[in-house]
């Protein structure tokens, strides 16, 4: 492996890294040059001077292995996270190391958890950079850099195959370097259309701006202490909810959709059954709310059980009110949100709808199985066979997914959290749905340890578990 | 061939040019997180002054404000103990004098004067000079009203003086932030040039070191055991150039014992 073109590509990542601290930083200027706009632009030079160092010295034109690809992906993914605490440890205020390390992966990986007390009370600038996080991570932060980098044989298309997920690239039929195109103009076209819909509705243009980069990424962060609950605003949550929806499709199909094509979001039954769980589990956990006597009427409760179940299973995190209390059946079904999340190829976390769905399908089949043993059952995704690999790979993926969960319960109830909030914050960590955690008042107050190994949790769900594993066998990866 | 591409394309970047660079981007990164930590500390400066003015001028009203009161309370004292009229005119100076320090400061905006006004009010009230002649040697009116009302505007002024104090806290905290902020860029840019320089000695390594050990065995193994000289390069620098003058140049010898043969 040459570890110098895996250098090369993750500078190009940095100083994309670095681009958007700038921006960061001249809202920091726009808002009065408040206390975070220094420590916003000396990262932004530190980052683009670590960035710029290997693009001096690695000449192009290499192509690159897979191994390389895999590095140079979650590498990024890394240096990301340790340059994005920069800002946060310029700073200082609430961010210690742990904390800025907390704050820096929960943005990348777009979990939306924060460590701060007090959101309002942070200038706008650093408000600004925690949301930068969130719209980089949520498509990946490699995807932004192949954009720009001219076509170099083989070489995005590895690197690519490494960001996007197997089952995104069913809904792609088109070459690497257009699904990239496709991905960017969608995500960037989403994020224009909710700002300007959130301004019109009321939000001021920060606001907008903030909520808007966090909801197409499915990240969480705020503006408010309050979260959305702080503007209660029926107009925002509506847009929120759609976007946070649409944010949890699959880009290609959305496209497919726009441009007329045959493969579109109506024809496609992992939708259907996504749009399908998200009112199931929308009603479920709103009359269970409306039964344990927190709101005044049965719409009201409906409301908010929408808003939370559209937060949950985009694993976007936003709130409009604490959804402990509203009752066991309601628990139950928003953490399944929570574990089972979006579809392959959007920007949510979990396990993935189509991986339930095909979950469902290999059950059935091994059901059938047993009646017809001599029969050839093929498992069909919208309307493609899965090949026998991919149906092995989703059925490890599940169990490894539960292992994980798990391991990260046991982490969090050996730091003191009870029974019930030790899973909650492992599903909110891993899913990276960042749902607020109601042991110690919230990750602020949770003991170092977990505010260190949440992260972690994070980049294993970021990285869809496989991904982060490899990481510490590269030196078998022949 | 391959010198006329050079010639098209140019040396490319040098390696020379790259080290430069390199270093360049340590010195710049040296320079800005001074330039940040100056003005940090710029800012702590501003801010201190601006606590130490704010609490010398509090200190400094409270303290006139208590001598004003003690004063006229002194006259009362007199006048109405002693029944000593002379002490009228050192009570209408204080009373000129408060009321200078209290209009003064509510022109000034200081935070916690209206407190003081009320209570003021309410003294010179109770001690109107008519007061004076009519509760002469009663001492039910000094301790039921006079002493109450002297009472009440001491404490006023002593509360001013203590919450003028506690208001400077956040200031305070504000100032220990910014000394953070003043020390927190070395500390980090200390961690950046660190990478680089790992950086910068990786590639000079790989780029510079290694490239020139490889001309030189190359060198050395066609010079002893007569093995072609077969560097091949992709620097595009001046290690390159070298390469190709030193693999011209056996060519040339080559040729020459050829001819001479």
């Amino acid at each position: 492996m040459r570890a110098n073109i895996v250098m090369k590509y993750m500078g190009y990542v940095l100083l994309l890294n670095a681009a958007f601290m700038f921006a960061s930083a001249a809202t920091s200027w726009y808002f009065d040059v408040d206390t975070a706009f220094y420590p916003l632009l000396l990262s932004g030079v530190l980052t683009m001077a670590i960035g710029i160092i290997p693009l001096l010295f690695v000449p192009s034109g290499d192509n690159i292995t897979s191994k390389e690809g895999y590095c140079i992906v979650v590498g990024s993914w890394m240096m990301s996270c340790v340059v994005g605490m920069m800002p946060y440890l310029l700073w200082g205020g609430e961010f210690s190391l742990v904390n800025a390390w907390f704050e820096s992966v929960s943005g990348y990986t777009t979990t939306g958890a924060t460590i701060l007390k007090d959101i309002e009370a942070v200038p706008k600038g650093l408000l600004m950079w925690r949301s930068a996080t969130h719209w980089m991570g949520g498509i990946g932060v490699v995807m932004f850099a192949l954009v720009i980098l001219p076509s170099i044989g083989k070489t995005k298309m590895t690197i690519s195959s490494m960001e996007i997920s197997h089952l995104a690239k069913d809904n792609y039929q088109y070459r690497s370097n257009v699904i990239m195109h496709i991905l960017l103009w969608i995500y960037l076209g989403m994020t224009l259309l909710c700002t300007a819909l959130l301004k019109i509705s009321g939000l001021n243009w920060f606001d907008a701006v903030n909520h808007a980069l966090s909801a197409v990424a499915t990240g969480g962060f705020s503006t408010r202490n309050a979260s959305i609950g702080a503007f209660n605003n029926g107009w925002v949550e509506a847009i929120l909810i759609f976007f946070m929806l649409l944010a949890s499709l699959h880009f290609g199909v959305i496209f497919a959709t726009l441009t007329g094509k045959r493969n579109n979001m109506f024809r496609s039954e992992v939708i259907r059954y996504f749009l399908a769980s998200v009112a199931v589990v929308a009603l479920i956990s709103g009359i269970s709310a409306w039964n344990e006597g927190l709101f005044p009427t049965i719409w009201s409760a409906l409301r908010a059980g929408v808003f939370q179940t559209a937060s949950l299973i985009s694993t976007t995190g936003f709130s409009t009110t604490s959804v402990f209390g509203w009752g066991a059946v309601a628990i139950f079904v928003l953490m399944f949100a929570s574990i089972q999340c979006g579809c392959a190829g959007s920007t949510s976390g979990g396990i993935k709808a189509d991986r339930v769905v095909l979950a469902f399908k290999i059950i059935k089949a091994r059901i059938r199985q047993q009646q017809h043993p001599n029969a050839i059952i093929r498992l069909k995704l919208n309307g493609q066979i899965q090949e026998a690999s991919v149906i092995n790979y989703v059925s490890i993926f599940i169990v490894a997914y539960v292992a994980m969960l798990l391991i990260g319960a046991i982490g969090f109830a050996a730091c003191g959290f009870t029974l019930d909030g030790s899973i909650a914050a492992s599903v909110a960590s891993l899913g990276n749905v960042g749902l607020e955690v109601c042991d110690f008042g919230g990750f602020a107050n949770a003991p170092a340890f977990a505010r260190f190994f949440a992260p972690i949790l994070m980049l294993f769900g970021r990285l869809e578990i496989f991904g982060f594993i490899q990481l510490f066998l590269l030196n078998t990866w022949k | 061939m391959k010198e006329r591409k050079k010639q098209k394309n140019g040396i490319g970047r040098s390696l020379r040019s790259k080290v430069m660079m390199g270093f360049l981007c340590l010195v710049v990164l040296l320079i800005f997180s001074s330039v940040v930590s100056l003005l940090e500390l710029r800012h702590i400066g501003q801010q201190t002054k601006t606590i130490l003015t704010a609490s010398d001028n509090s200190m400094t009203l409270a303290s006139e404000l208590l001598d004003a009161v003690e004063e006229q309370n002194r006259a009362m004292q007199q006048m109405f103990l002693n029944d000593d009229m002379s002490y009228d005119s050192v009570y209408s100076h204080q009373v000129a004098v408060l009321t200078n320090l209290i209009s003064q400061a509510r022109q000034d905006k200081v935070v916690g004067i209206d407190s003081i006004e009320i209570a003021y009010e309410d003294y010179t009230s109770t001690t109107q000079f008519y007061q004076i002649h009519k509760a002469i040697n009663d001492a039910s009116w000094y301790s039921e009203n006079y002493a109450v009302a002297y009472h009440d505007l001491i404490t006023a002024i002593r509360e001013y003086m203590l919450s003028s104090q506690v208001a400077l806290g956040p200031q305070a905290m504000a100032i220990r932030q910014n000394a953070y902020r003043a020390i927190t860029p070395s500390v980090v840019t200390i961690g950046a040039i660190l990478i680089i320089v790992l950086m910068l000695w990786y590639f000079l390594d790989m780029y510079g070191v290694k490239t020139v050990t490889k001309v030189n065995r190359s060198l050395g193994d066609y010079l002893q055991y007569k093995l072609p000289y077969n560097v091949k390069l992709n620097g595009n620098d001046e290690i390159e150039q070298l390469s190709d003058r030193i693999e011209e140049l056996i060519n040339r010898a080559e040729e020459l014992d050829k001819k001479q043969k």
